[in-house]
């Protein structure tokens, strides 16, 4: 069992990380930062006597020569890529600046579709094999807030859909598991008022490794967040275009 | 965020902003301004360390990893966030542990080093300075910081007991030793009064592993102070297993992770009965010592239970109500013991007023700097946070000051600098200057710092 982990420096990644170790998964860490992925790294190898490698990598740099060959020649049994990274600005409301916009995008979208096809040739042919992403309930219904993070993770999760429709058709025995999560305690959140109960990052970890092989299309995370969001869709357009949510 | 942080006597409250950082960037890269800042562990000590008016608290939980073990040379590393919950976890299954920490395993290593906690025998073991190896330290001004005996042992020495007041530790190298079992055979040695608690731990020092006692002083003209010694060795793990059938086969007790918030947490709002009030506390203790007593044999106790005695007894820090307590703890020269209790039993007589938690343990050690560290007993006492306790408090400071007893800046809240000036004379002032020297502009600051005008 291996796994490759995008986004692993903190929250969620970083929580999956743990959760995967703990079951006996080597791993490969990508994250921006390696001040956090070494001591991570270092970490999981010492509790839990798995293999583990690292690489500081950041989703804005278009070049991804490499990248495939490295993964695959220190995991060469890669069975789960899980696309955890993301990136929002509290600040993104209205028109944003080209650069930030272009950031938006690419780390939550363009990033993740391209990771994606990267490893797919190689993950469409494991048993047991799991392409994992992480959404958000802003990407429920289009608001005025976090617009283009929004859009840019329904994009991915429309990618996700679209893959495991080619998956079904290619008879392949790769799963995609796609998570809409709701509140978490990371840094995204901290400190933050939040209308509905935030859960640890562990949690969630714990809820999508227990889901690995299973074959997910939409899953919201925690679970009551689906009801929240049924209301908030459900909502006709005279209404919901009065509500600052 | 705004949070209003509390002290674990919950003497001390304050509005402060708090950050947690969970990824080196937002730590080491950011542009710390000029402001205050302090670093902040688990938030379970008993003063204001952590927190103070118009300081950043920098919540240090995040950094919490194992960084490298090697079980030859008998050491590990670890980043200060760690709590001893975790790494006794961690080390216990390696036939490995820390003989200095203190009685939760909540508790951040960072914290241990910045108030340099000592443990259940601190005449053996000393404090827990005694098993730092190295630390990395960020300060915004100097940058990182690889302290050791061999690079930078003056500001390695202002660091572990400082308060936290040099800077923010990353990481530690500590020392750990052989475990020679998960299991310590315990033994309960009834005392029928105080001076006899002192004369027994005196006499007993060296032959145990670990070695306390649990004194009621909440009815001194009625029972002399009583109580018992707790005395605990280390047996080979089949000897324990054998002969009092533990529950599991190593004794080891697993501790939850601490990544929220934990029992004994004071800044958690819930109900606090106030129990050891004058009326109540005579006969709990009452009920405490007949359980501590009741069964003089030998019993084998799991590790985890007897180095950390807190856990499931959280509410006895809840039971002193919304006030919270106050502790007292102090060290008083061997030699001067028996002189030192003639005058503090008649204080504590007219004081009149139920003492909630007494213990002794043996001290040996130099005294430097701001350390709660040297030779004799260390005597702690917790009361309730009322006026007349506060008052006794204020008489005990003066007869310390006659005996030239030190007491522990880390548990008591109330402590004057005039007293703590006095206690610990030039190293105090050694301190101060050499803190000074480290950092002109004082970035790090506490509530605690600024009490002891440090």
């Amino acid at each position: 069992m291996s796994a490759l982990i995008v986004g692993a420096s903190a929250g969620l990644g970083r929580a999956l990380a743990e959760s995967l170790a703990r079951g006996g998964h080597d791993l490969y860490l990508l994250a921006s930062d390696d001040r956090d992925l070494e001591p991570l790294a270092q970490d999981l190898s010492l509790r839990y006597g798995i293999r583990i490698h690292y690489e500081a990598m950041d989703l804005m740099n278009t070049e991804l020569v490499g990248l495939r060959e490295r993964v695959l020649a220190a995991l060469p049994d890669l069975d789960n890529l899980l696309l955890i990274a993301g990136y929002s600005d509290a600040r993104a409301v209205g028109p944003l600046a080209d650069a930030d916009c272009l950031r938006l995008m690419t780390i939550n979208f363009v990033a993740g579709v391209r990771l994606i096809n990267l490893f797919l040739g190689h993950l469409m042919a494991r048993q047991g094999g799991n392409i994992v992403g992480a959404g958000s309930v802003a990407a429920a219904r289009g608001r005025s807030n976090n617009a283009v993070y929004a859009a840019s993770k329904r994009g991915l999760e429309f990618y996700f859909e679209t893959l495991r429709h080619f998956l079904a058709l290619s008879k392949s025995p790769c799963r995609v598991q796609w998570y809409r999560l709701g509140y978490m305690q990371t840094r995204m959140t901290f400190g933050q008022k939040l209308m509905f109960k935030s859960i640890a990052p562990e949690v969630a970890a714990a809820a999508i490794t227990q889901n690995l092989g299973k074959d997910i299309p939409l899953r919201y995370l925690p679970r009551w967040w689906f009801i929240i969001m049924t209301i908030i869709r459900s909502l006709p357009w005279p209404i919901f275009r009065r509500l600052d949510i | 965020m705004e949070s209003r942080l509390v002290s674990l006597d919950r003497f001390s409250a304050t509005e402060v902003a708090l950050e947690e950082p969970d990824r080196y960037r937002d730590l080491l890269d950011r542009p710390w301004t000029d402001g205050a800042l302090i670093a902040r562990g688990a938030g379970l000590s008993y003063v204001a360390a952590s927190f103070g008016q118009d300081v950043v608290s920098v919540g240090m939980r995040h950094f919490n990893r194992i960084l490298a073990l090697d079980t030859r040379a008998g050491w590990i590393e670890v980043e200060a966030g760690i709590t001893l919950g975790e790494l006794f976890a961690f080390l216990t299954p390696r036939k490995l542990f820390l003989p200095v920490q203190p009685g939760y395993p909540g508790i951040t290593v960072g914290g241990c080093i910045a108030l340099n906690v000592h443990g259940k025998n601190q005449f053996r073991d000393g404090t827990f300075r005694s098993q730092i190896l190295g630390i990395t330290l960020f300060h915004p001004d100097h940058g990182i910081l690889e302290l050791s005996e061999a690079r930078d042992p003056e500001i390695l020495e202002l660091t572990a007991g400082g308060m936290g007041l040099t800077g923010m530790v990353l990481r530690v190298r500590l020392k750990v030793a052989q475990l020679r079992s998960a299991s310590v055979r315990v033994r309960h040695i009834p005392v029928t009064s105080l001076a006899e608690a002192f004369a027994k731990v005196a006499q007993l020092t060296g032959e145990y592993d670990l070695l306390y006692s649990w004194n009621d002083l909440s009815a001194f003209d009625r029972n002399q102070g009583r109580g018992y010694v707790t005395a605990a060795r280390f047996l080979d793990e089949a000897g324990v297993r054998n002969k009092t059938g533990l529950q599991n086969e190593t004794g080891i007790r697993e501790f939850p992770k601490v990544t929220g918030r934990s029992k004994l947490d004071p800044c958690q709002k819930r109900f606090r009965p106030n129990l050891f009030n004058d009326v109540c506390m005579r006969p709990i203790n009452r009920i405490y010592h007949a359980l501590g007593t009741f069964d003089p044999r030998e019993r084998g106790v799991s590790l985890g239970q007897f180095l950390f005695p807190a856990v499931g007894r959280e509410f006895y820090f809840d039971w002193f109500g919304p006030p919270g307590f106050l502790e007292t703890q102090m060290l008083i020269p061997g030699e001067r013991i028996d002189a030192y209790l003639e005058d503090f039993i008649p204080l504590l007589r007219n004081h009149g007023r139920p003492v909630a938690l007494t213990t002794i343990k043996a001290f040996r050690g130099e005294r430097s700097l701001l350390n709660y560290d040297g030779s004799g007993f260390s005597f702690t006492l917790d009361v309730a946070n009322r006026p007349e306790n506060l008052a006794f408090l204020g008489n005990l400071d003066t007869l310390n000051g006659k005996f030239g007893v030190l007491s522990n800046l880390a548990k008591d809240s109330r402590l004057p600098v005039g007293v703590v000036r006095e206690q610990y004379g030039a190293g105090y002032d050694l301190f101060r200057k050499r803190l000074r020297e480290f950092d002109p502009k004082r970035r790090f600051v506490s509530s605690l710092s600024r009490r002891l005008e440090l």
